[in-house]
């Protein structure tokens, strides 16, 4: 058990994390996505690898590919994520407000889909998250649902509307 | 959900990320829409990742089965 919260006590591993959560991805693909070079890369991979929460599942594009190791883990994540505490609130025309500032990748994602579950069809929602990949995966994940993304005072507000 | 009537079967046991999620998408792409798309699978991380990712696009999750051993069974109507 120490040895897996030791591993998930970091954020660019909680953002590896978060990023195969979605899928599997190639180290090429994990390297352009976290901006990092394989090297930095694969001491986090191998660290989360000796947790057993990763695990190379095989070759695509002449490249290992790495996923979870389970869905335990995929449902640890999302515990995890809800464990946060949920900075949701309502402004005075009672569109929802979700401030995810200092968070980061993969807790603004996934807070943004739970309360977009929750989220009636027309009703607007509004994300504050100042993490860029987070950012971008939320305007990827929601493209047909952007009203609008602008980026205050160091931070991106967007919004969404069902 | 033995009721449904099924429209087109994609058996992916066997197959593991990324095929089921992406052959899943093609499937529903090529689909009309009410049609009912039958999955058949058994990488586990996909039963979490299929209904999460086709719930997103819209599409309605009618069942989620076991089959058998690790074996599962979704049940997906195109929006």
């Amino acid at each position: 058990m120490v040895k897996i919260f030791k591993a998930l006590a970091h954020g660019k591993r909680m953002t590896i994390l978060g990023l195969l959560k979605d899928s599997c991805r190639t180290v090429n693909e994990l390297c352009r996505l976290l901006n990092m070079n394989r090297a930095s890369l694969y001491k986090h991979l191998i660290k989360l690898e000796d947790a057993g929460l990763v695990r190379r599942i095989g070759f695509k594009d002449g490249d290992i590919l790495y996923d979870l190791t389970s869905a335990k883990v995929y449902r640890l994540l999302e515990n995890g994520a809800e464990l946060t505490e949920r900075k949701v609130f309502e402004n005075i025309r009672g569109q929802k407000i979700v401030d995810v500032r200092g968070e980061l990748c993969p807790v603004p994602l996934i807070k943004t889909e739970k309360i977009w579950r929750e989220l009636q069809n027309g009703e607007t929602l509004e994300v504050w998250t100042d993490y860029e990949l987070s950012k971008e995966r939320i305007l990827t994940k929601y493209k047909n649902f952007v009203v609008t993304c602008e980026k205050i005072n160091g931070f991106w507000r967007v919004v969404l509307r069902k | 959900m033995a009721d449904v009537k099924v429209d087109k079967t994609l058996d992916v046991r066997g197959e593991v990320c990324p095929v089921p999620d992406v052959e899943t998408k093609r499937a529903l792409k090529k689909m009309e829409s009410g049609q009912v798309l039958e999955v058949l699978i058994d990488y586990p991380l996909s039963k979490e990742r299929i209904p999460a990712n086709v719930k997103k696009e819209g599409h309605e999750v009618l069942a989620i089965e076991e089959i058998g051993n690790s074996e599962w069974r979704i049940l997906i109507r195109k929006k």
